[in-house]
């Protein structure tokens, strides 16, 4: 019995012994030419080392769309270069350019106290790169009211769940549970929502929240769902729901998230976006020239297309 | 048992290893998975230790899964979970083992590969398409059934989960009724004894075991769904009220971690709760996938049966 098994066991491990050296091959073959083929590139010639060079971005679901769809013009215009993005929120933006592990990161928010500290701790410097400007939305379903007003009070309230039915925030409304959409801890649209909305006042969210993980999650929420409010970036909005007009007092203008609202910084809610490094990256580098890209004209362009607003020329107010 | 098998059996494996060096490289490879399992483990361990520490029970009992106030009760969460996957098991078990013992025992030979492979194919649907079709179908069908507002909702994510663990039910029970010695089968009916009744007399108590230890494949798999779950759940961090009101949202323990993971900042109470809450996951389907194991290794076929 034993002989048997011996005699298979050579052979088998002949079969394993020649699929082990085949990998071998294959691997040491594939490293060669890939090594012959980069220093090709670079001995070519040195000033165009970036365009076969790739970078990763990830961060906000806000800048997402803006960073994929400049990423796309990017590389159709330099063909060779390779640009990654990926989401996870303005918190994984910060926490993933703090640990080196993308090289731009996507944020709709300004970084906190923790992050600056922890990128201190880790000896780099955040660079911050406004890119575009955006508004968050408060909308509702159509069956709450075809024009809503609001003051940040009252919103804050309603999220809070101190109202719990559209009656109670006005008569006038109909009388039926209001559904709360928010999104997760830690997302830009939901930090910049309630550093307007919900701290001024001390408010907290309700549990009864219903939580989603991105905008679009929350604009088919808020398409779907009768009577329900919630908040997205501007560029999410779609004409299935109804945006809200916000005044900051009682008494102040109802203000609607309109183009010039938005770059005069008279809608309550305007943030900038930002793209994130963990250094000032080196001139000439592929992340620098996509950075410009989208600071161009033809970058500013696209934050239009995808619904957002441009930089102003000047700072506002100028 | 099992220790004394272990110390004869290492030796001989060691004996292998010296003697053998191709064998030694399969034992690398099988031992991959272990060191994968274990280094996994510790992992979580080491990362949800700060939530254990700085939270105790809090993390499993307390009411509140609030992050703005770095409140971490787990409990809603766990008891959302729990609720989802027992409704999902209260509807795929009559439903899968009725099946099983269709294909099994009624289906004619032909048929029965065919349709078996048919409910294979359910298992490679990948989740996220039945997330999708629960979220733009399902969920506003059972809206407008019930008359609720959303149809985001702990009966909802029952109904996709039932019919994700389908076929692990499906396969496993139906497996253990196949192998019900074809001369018991033959014995009861050569008595007398109608299909039915040899079904509900002699295969059905040979395969409870085995039809239980699917139930708890079923109920592993269910629990560590994601993303099918976040999609339909409706993701409040509340228990429902009444607490067995299936009509409202829950916010199981899996959808709490995806969504929470990417933002939670390292090393952070929020990050190491989520750890944690991994850890309860992982050590409730350990549970269950042992018990599992240990009712399929102790199959009682050969006892004498009553008809």
């Amino acid at each position: 019995m034993n002989r048997e098994r011996s005699h298979g066991s050579i052979q088998t491990s002949r079969a394993i012994i020649v699929m082990t050296l085949l990998f071998i091959v294959g691997f040491a073959s594939g490293y060669y030419t890939d090594t012959l083929f980069s220093s090709q590139t670079v001995v070519w010639k040195e000033d165009v080392a970036w365009r076969t060079e790739s970078i990763s971005i990830s961060g906000s679901t806000t800048v997402l769309p803006i960073a994929n769809a400049c990423a796309i013009a990017f590389m159709n215009k330099y063909p060779g270069t390779s640009i990654t993005v990926t989401g996870g929120g303005s918190g994984r933006g910060y926490s993933e350019v703090i640990d080196g592990v993308v090289d731009i990161g996507m944020a709709s928010r300004p970084p906190k106290q923790k992050e600056i500290n922890d990128a201190k701790e880790k000896g780099v410097a955040l660079w911050l790169y406004p890119i575009a400007l955006d508004a968050v939305c408060v909308v509702v379903h159509p069956s709450v009211n075809k024009t809503l007003k609001l003051t940040l009070q009252e919103v804050g309230k309603i999220f809070a769940g101190i109202y719990t039915r559209w009656s109670d925030v006005d008569p006038s409304l109909p009388d039926e549970p209001i559904y709360v959409v928010v999104r997760e801890p830690g997302s830009g649209t939901r930090g910049t929502f309630e550093e307007y909305v919900m701290e001024p006042y001390g408010y907290d969210v309700t549990d009864a929240a219903h939580v989603r993980p991105s905008n679009p999650a929350v604009r088919t929420t808020i398409e779907t769902t009768p009577y329900s409010i919630g908040y997205v970036g501007l560029g999410f909005v779609t004409s299935k729901m109804v945006v809200v007009a916000l005044a900051e007092e009682e008494g102040e203008p109802y203000i609607y998230p309109s183009i010039e609202n938005i770059a005069s910084f008279k809608y309550p809610i305007s943030r900038y976006l930002y793209l994130v490094t963990s250094t000032r990256p080196e001139s000439g580098s592929l992340a620098d020239r996509f950075i410009d890209f989208i600071l161009s004209p033809e970058g500013q362009e696209i934050v239009e297309e995808q619904g957002f607003l441009k930089l102003p020329r000047y700072p506002a107010g100028v | 048992m099992e220790t004394r098998s272990f110390k004869k059996g290492l030796p001989k494996l060691f004996m292998h290893l010296r003697s053998q060096p191709i064998e030694f490289v399969l034992f690398l490879c099988a031992s991959f998975s272990v060191v994968i399992l274990l280094l996994m483990l510790l992992f979580v361990v080491m990362e949800g230790s700060l939530a254990f520490t700085r939270l105790g029970t809090q993390l499993i009992l307390g009411q509140m899964w609030k992050t703005n106030s770095d409140l971490y009760g787990g409990f809603p969460l766990i008891y959302g979970s729990l609720m989802v996957v027992s409704g999902a098991l209260l509807i795929s078990i009559p439903l899968g083992i009725c099946t099983s013992i269709f294909i099994a025992e009624i289906l004619p030979f032909q048929l029965r590969d065919p349709i078996k492979s048919v409910i294979e194919l359910l298992a490679s649907i990948p989740s996220v398409i039945y997330g999708f079709i629960g979220v733009t179908f399902l969920a506003p069908l059972i809206a407008s059934i019930f008359g609720l507002q959303s149809g985001a909702t702990a009966f909802t994510a029952s109904l996709i989960l039932a019919i994700m663990v389908l076929p692990t039910i499906v396969g496993v029970s139906g497996e253990t009724i196949s192998a019900v010695p074809i001369e018991y089968k033959e014995a009861a009916l050569a008595l007398g004894a109608s299909k039915w009744q040899t079904i509900r007399n002699v295969i059905l108590p040979l395969s409870k075991s085995g039809m239980l230890a699917s139930v708890m494949l079923g109920f592993g798999r269910a629990i560590g769904e994601t993303v099918a779950v976040l999609m339909v759940a409706g993701n409040v961090a509340m228990v429902p009220t009444p607490p067995w009101n299936y009509l409202a949202p829950v916010y199981p323990v899996t959808a709490v971690i995806a969504m929470q993971m990417g933002e939670a900042a390292v090393g952070s109470l929020e990050y190491s709760a989520l750890f944690g809450l991994g850890l309860i996951l992982f050590i409730i389907t350990f549970a269950v996938n042992t018990i599992a194991d240990v009712i399929v290794r102790r199959r009682p076929v050969g006892r004498s049966v009553q008809l």
